[in-house]
């Protein structure tokens, strides 16, 4: 018995020949080869794209250019603030809503109402009442990537089956330790989807507010790039904003593979 | 063969009463849409006794389980453990559900699973780990502890739930259809297990079946439990000795005769719940 006890599930997809990172390097190799084929082929659409070599010349730039610097620290600083923000109120008032079939009914419409306005539309009206700055750049965040975490952790609470609570109850576990134990690890998995959600909400309000309302930040740098005619600067920027998203999610798996290990197994 | 047709079901004179009922029912709604299930139940189980509820499905066996564990108050009666009323879950007493795949946490480890009811309990750490140690000993899982329960077949995860309940130390277990969900060869491997463990630690076990092979087999006594509202309606001594044994206690005579009785009595609660619900 104990023999099949110890066999775990064992991973799909023998095809897997190379390890992760490698299969990755192969795949951009072949990427940016197309690409340069392409520019090759077609020089007309040397216009508008930069050369690899260009490209790798104005990563070189940027990187040494104390303004590239201070413009990641600023959108990090905004998507932080944006992120963080957006997933405490949003998990707060999902709570709230969960409480009582009746206060979701009432919030409902308002909820709905609000999260479908187009966040962008939403600029003139922060740039109106708090001008370019670091506020009204958060505020527009939490705005609009609030809207994913209220409603996924909030079907979260309300999807866990009640019989874990119930088993709980049945061996007298308090209230503290059936939150701590039961109830959040069961809305765990909900969290983590809306901490997805909200990290492309946030991103892209981010850049957007940056582009659009001049606040300070890599949105700002796309939008300031291209008017001074720097193309292939402006490109380096836009490839490090979709780094910056890809280094949260990777962040975000970090996270799930360390505290959802047992979804993988839960079936 | 004892049987009475018995309201107020006795405890065996040697021993000491545990558990008791008293003219318990239970209505859910008011007014006309009211329902009720369960009336007049009355019952008491002995320590060290194991004793099967046996009734039709929709008699009302899960509605009594969750009156019997404190999670539900009755509308009218009285449960009682150790005399003292039953108005929330009873601290010495421990479930075991039908469902273990909704019962056992997914996120916890088999080890820690075992441990939620010791949390808060004011139990020391070092005796936790040898109650948890000794209670997986027991259902034969010492090499899973590390092991969340998606890894573990159902018989195992219910042997895990099984083995929860000894680690809380319980007086009294009640086992809701505990072998329902698993195949027939795993459930009467489990159905050795409980009767074996029971008979080790002397605990009382009320098990509620709709199988009635099952419930001869395992049990020191038999209620069944029909009617619209539903009360106990028959009582059974089952006297097979203390061991048990899937082959040679089931081909006994006595056993087949056991029942044939307890068979004929759930038949006569269904009739009378067909016949009630045609008025």
């Amino acid at each position: 018995m104990s023999a099949s006890v110890t066999t775990v599930r064992r991973r799909r997809g023998r095809w897997r020949v190379l390890p992760m990172p490698a299969l990755h390097l192969v795949f951009f190799g072949i990427v940016l080869a197309a690409y340069a084929a392409a520019l090759a082929l077609d020089p007309g659409l040397l216009r508008f794209l930069p050369t690899v070599p260009q490209l790798v010349g104005a990563f070189g730039e940027i990187a040494v250019d104390p303004e590239f610097w201070s413009a990641v620290g600023a959108t990090g600083n905004a998507v932080a603030l944006g992120l963080s923000i957006s997933m405490v109120a949003g998990s707060l008032f999902a709570l709230l809503l969960s409480i009582h079939p009746s206060i979701y009914a009432s919030f409902r419409f308002l909820v709905d109402f609000l999260r479908t306005i187009p966040p962008l539309a939403l600029i003139p009206v922060g740039l109106l009442l708090m001008g370019p700055t670091l506020r009204m750049e958060v505020t527009l965040i939490v705005a609009s990537a609030v809207w994913p975490v209220v409603l996924q952790v909030y079907y979260g609470i309300v999807h866990l089956d009640h019989r874990f609570i119930e088993t709980a109850r049945s061996f007298r576990l308090g209230m503290p330790r059936t939150v701590w134990f039961v109830v959040a690890p069961g809305v765990a998995p909900s969290f983590a989807t809306a901490l997805r959600l909200a990290t492309a909400m946030t991103l892209l309000l981010a850049v957007g507010t940056e582009l659009l309302a001049g606040t300070d930040g890599l949105g700002f740098l796309v939008g300031w790039y291209q008017q001074a005619h720097q193309i292939p600067r402006m490109y380096a920027v836009i490839i490090v904003v979709g780094l910056l998203g890809v280094a949260i999610n990777a962040l975000i798996k970090l996270g799930e593979r360390r505290l959802l290990s047992w979804i993988e197994v839960a079936r | 063969m004892s049987s009475t047709s018995a309201q107020g079901a006795q405890v065996p004179a040697a021993l000491t009463t545990v558990l008791e009922v008293e003219e318990l029912g239970v209505q859910f709604g008011s007014g006309p849409t009211s329902m009720t299930v369960l009336s007049g139940v009355s019952f008491s189980i002995g320590s060290s006794e194991f004793v099967c509820i046996v009734g039709p499905s929709g008699a009302g066996k899960t509605t009594l389980v969750r009156c019997l564990s404190g999670l539900t108050r009755p509308t009218s009666g009285t449960v009682r453990l150790d005399g003292e009323p039953v108005l929330g879950p009873p601290e010495r007493l421990a479930l075991v559900a039908q469902d273990y795949s909704r019962s056992l946490m997914p996120w916890l480890r088999v080890a820690d699973n075992v441990r939620l009811p010791l949390r808060g309990k004011g139990i020391p750490v070092v005796e936790q780990r040898e109650r948890i140690r000794r209670a997986l000993d027991e259902v034969g899982l010492q090499d899973a502890a590390h092991l969340y329960p998606g890894q573990l077949s159902g018989g195992m995860q219910q042997r895990v739930s099984i083995a929860r309940a000894l680690a809380y130390n319980p007086e009294i277990l009640i086992m809701d259809e505990p072998f329902a969900s698993v195949d027939a060869l795993t459930r009467s491997e489990l159905e050795d297990l409980i009767h074996r463990l029971q008979r080790q630690s002397k605990i009382a076990v009320v098990l509620i079946t709709h199988d009635i092979d099952e419930s001869v087999y395992l049990s020191d006594r038999i209620l069944v439990l029909g009617g619209r509202p539903a009360s106990i309606m028959h009582e059974y001594s089952i006297d097979l000795g203390e061991e048990r044994d899937q082959l040679t206690t089931k081909s006994l005579r006595t056993f087949a005769e056991y029942r044939a009785d307890v068979l004929r009595s759930i038949h006569a609660a269904g009739a009378v719940m067909r016949d009630e619900s045609l008025t």
